[in-house]
């Protein structure tokens, strides 16, 4: 009898370790990455670096608050938050449903903004039905509205008081680039190669550019033009008016970060890791350089000195390793360079006379201070691992 | 490695697709669905003609234990002049234990080709081969009627379709007596007289539910994959079991002369069952014998 039982267990034992394995060999991709989002407001640097949202005072060099509150298992903020006078408005990845639900929950949050005080936010409104896919799109906030573009295809329009949907706009494919909004227009790009013109208050469409690639980043607003970058190897300018084109420029491969503009110049680089710098007004070459590993991130314009972030995406994702460059706006020639132990991915940013950088370092959040003159490194900090 | 020879390999194959296919990413797995179908196929005809072998070599196999259960050596030596390994019992479901390196590749190659999230598309640039101009494709169309082919199918459509053609696919293969064998009794004391025909019962159940749960979780493409590989299975399995029932409907045998002894020395006997009984018993063991030859 024993003989005849036994081998009844043998199926179940032979389906736990083959999913064991199964799930073993996906788990490990079933969480979702990408690079922290950063954003500022006065001395404060708001970073969603995955597993949360840190708000961190670079003058004072301390943390204020996290958000959730308490460890939310499955949970991923990877959008850059939008800062408000009023409210912290952000959006996660979803999460699952649980073991037994395909059905993931997105939501978008409104944070009360208290500044540096560094108490808890409170929470103003949330909104988890409006969103069916991941907010990888910074939020933008106007007078009334919040914008949010969805990974689901549309741009959201909500009530800043209370997060009703005020209305919503479709395009052909995920939107990844954070809204853009300026004098009741709403400029929004997506995936599907194309830049959207839309009255603010009403959703409805002024004018679209259809370009020769994916937009995965925002347009830069100067002087009535849109700069904006393309998989197609260019960035195009654009009247913000009329959409008209006025030129394009090329790079050699995916301009992906969106294009810094100062000093009569347009400057961008590629994922080749080639920088141009061209005429703001011509789109003319003015200078070129190449720098190590891929430029995916907006470079930062600052008193005639260009800083971008830059890195590998060749090998194993333990040995990549990252640099920030500070360059002559003028001719490219290089002020200073700080190697990283992971690629930089992320727009630096600046805080009075330091520079933020914020990378993940196999997972872990890392935020490099450096100062902005000289490129000393000031101050390192890690959220505390649970 | 892993990388290099599988995962892609399988990201490229679905770009060329995709762009060959007029840039519908359904129609991209269904074609590689077809693709790997075919390069298993010969694997996977081994050993859904064996799996059927045995089912119906199962009432022999029967026999011998019930007259053999205290004489393991004698059992087993029956067992080999009929051409029965009890170890080929568990063949049934390796078809589907194969697939699980190419399930976990193409879960990979899905969410990397559909490049869902920024890392994942920047990913993806690195594992395309040089000849395909990624700036042309993208972005993927991930849209299937109400499905994002990223996702999990939201209204539990697909993770039903994988438990019924998983199941349909099992039963196939483990179904040549069931039709017999109505009576729940009967088929409990077949499991324990043989454990392993059990375990294949028991495997045809919990597998379908297994990866109807794994669907819940991943991408729909994934379990579109697994649909339309299941759907081929069965069509495959319908086409083995038609002509394995064709070659059985085949010229009688010729009985060998210690069979035509053994029934003329009971050839006293009125017991017209009895008589049936054996020559059914010559015919299987000759059609087992017939089948190791081609083996």
């Amino acid at each position: 009898m024993y003989a005849a039982k036994r081998p009844r267990l043998q199926p179940v034992i032979l389906v736990l370790v083959v999913a064991s394995i199964f799930l073993a060999a996906c788990g490990a991709q079933l969480a979702d990455q990408n690079w922290p989002g950063i954003s500022t407001s006065d001395d404060i640097v708001y970073v969603a670096y995955g597993q949360g949202v840190v708000a961190i005072d670079i003058s004072e060099r301390r943390p204020l608050w996290s958000f959730p509150e308490e460890e939310a298992p499955g949970l991923n903020f990877f959008a850059a938050p939008s800062i408000g006078d009023e409210q912290i408005v952000l959006g996660d990845y979803g999460q699952s449903g649980g073991f037994f639900s395909p059905v993931a929950t997105v939501t978008i949050y409104a944070l009360e903004n208290n500044g540096s005080s560094g108490e808890q936010p409170a929470q103003l409104w949330s909104r988890d039905d409006v969103a069916t896919d991941r907010i990888i799109a910074s939020p933008t906030q106007a007078a009334t509205q919040v914008f949010v573009g969805t990974a689901d295809n549309r741009l959201l329009a909500l009530s800043a008081s209370n997060g009703e949907l005020q209305w919503e706009f479709e395009t052909g494919h995920s939107i990844w680039a954070k809204p853009l909004y300026h004098e009741g227009v709403v400029y929004v790009a997506s995936l599907d190669n194309v830049l959207y013109a839309l009255r603010a208050d009403s959703g409805d469409e002024l004018w679209r550019r259809e370009l020769g690639g994916s937009i995965a980043s925002s347009p830069t607003l100067a002087d009535g033009v849109l700069y904006v970058p393309s998989f197609d190897r260019e960035i195009h300018a654009f009247d913000a008016d009329s959409g008209d084109e006025l030129w394009k420029a090329p790079a050699e491969d995916w301009v992906w970060g969106s294009p810094a503009v100062g000093n009569g110049a347009v400057y961008y680089g590629d994922v080749a890791g080639n920088f141009f710098a061209v005429d703001a007004r011509s789109g003319d070459a003015l200078w070129s350089r190449s720098v190590q590993g891929a430029i995916q991130s907006s470079p930062l314009y600052n008193d005639g000195v260009l800083y971008v972030g830059s890195g590998d995406i060749e090998g194993e994702e333990e040995e990549r390793e990252g640099q920030v460059l500070a360059l002559d706006a003028d001719d490219g020639s290089e002020v200073w360079r700080r190697q990283t132990p992971a690629p930089v991915f992320t727009s630096p940013v600046r805080i009075g006379n330091n520079l933020v950088v914020a990378f993940l370092d196999v997972g872990v959040l890392q935020l490099l201070v450096y100062e902005l003159d000289s490129g000393d490194l000031t101050w390192e900090y890690s959220p505390p691992s649970e | 490695m892993w990388d290099t020879f599988i995962l892609n390999p399988m990201i490229n194959a679905l770009l060329i697709l995709y762009d060959i296919l007029g840039a519908n990413f359904f129609l991209s797995i269904a074609v590689f669905t077809l693709l790997i179908r075919l390069l298993t196929l010969p694997l996977n005809l081994r050993q859904q003609r064996a799996s059927m072998r045995m089912q119906e070599m199962q009432p022999e196999v029967q026999r011998i234990q019930k007259k053999y259960r205290d004489n393991p050596q004698k059992m087993q030596e029956e067992f080999q002049k009929i051409g029965y390994n009890p170890a080929e019992s568990l063949l049934g479901c390796l078809p589907l234990l194969i697939q699980f390196p190419i399930l976990i590749g193409l879960y990979r190659a899905i969410l990397v080709v559909l490049g869902s999230t920024p890392q994942q598309l920047f990913e993806l640039t690195q594992r395309v081969y040089d000849f395909i101009d990624l700036t042309d494709l993208l972005p993927i169309d991930n849209q299937f009627f109400w499905m994002n082919l990223a996702q999990p199918d939201p209204y539990f459509v697909l993770p039903v379709l994988v438990v019924i053609t998983t199941f349909a696919s099992q039963r196939l293969l483990t179904s040549a007596r069931s039709s017999d064998d109505d009576d729940g009794k009967k088929k409990k004391k077949e499991e324990e007289d043989n454990p392993m025909a059990g375990m294949t019962q028991s495997m045809q159940y919990t597998m379908p539910l297994m990866f109807g749960f794994f669907a819940l979780q991943f991408p729909a493409g994934l379990s579109l994959y697994f649909v339309l590989s299941n759907l081929v299975g069965v069509g495959q399995g319908w086409l083995i079991r038609r002509n394995m029932e064709e070659e059985a409907s085949g010229p009688a045998p010729t009985m060998s002369a210690p069979e035509e002894a053994a029934q003329a020395g009971g050839g006293n006997s009125s017991d017209g069952k009895q008589e049936k009984a054996s020559n059914k018993k010559s015919r299987s063991k000759s059609k087992s014998k017939g089948r190791s030859g081609r083996r």
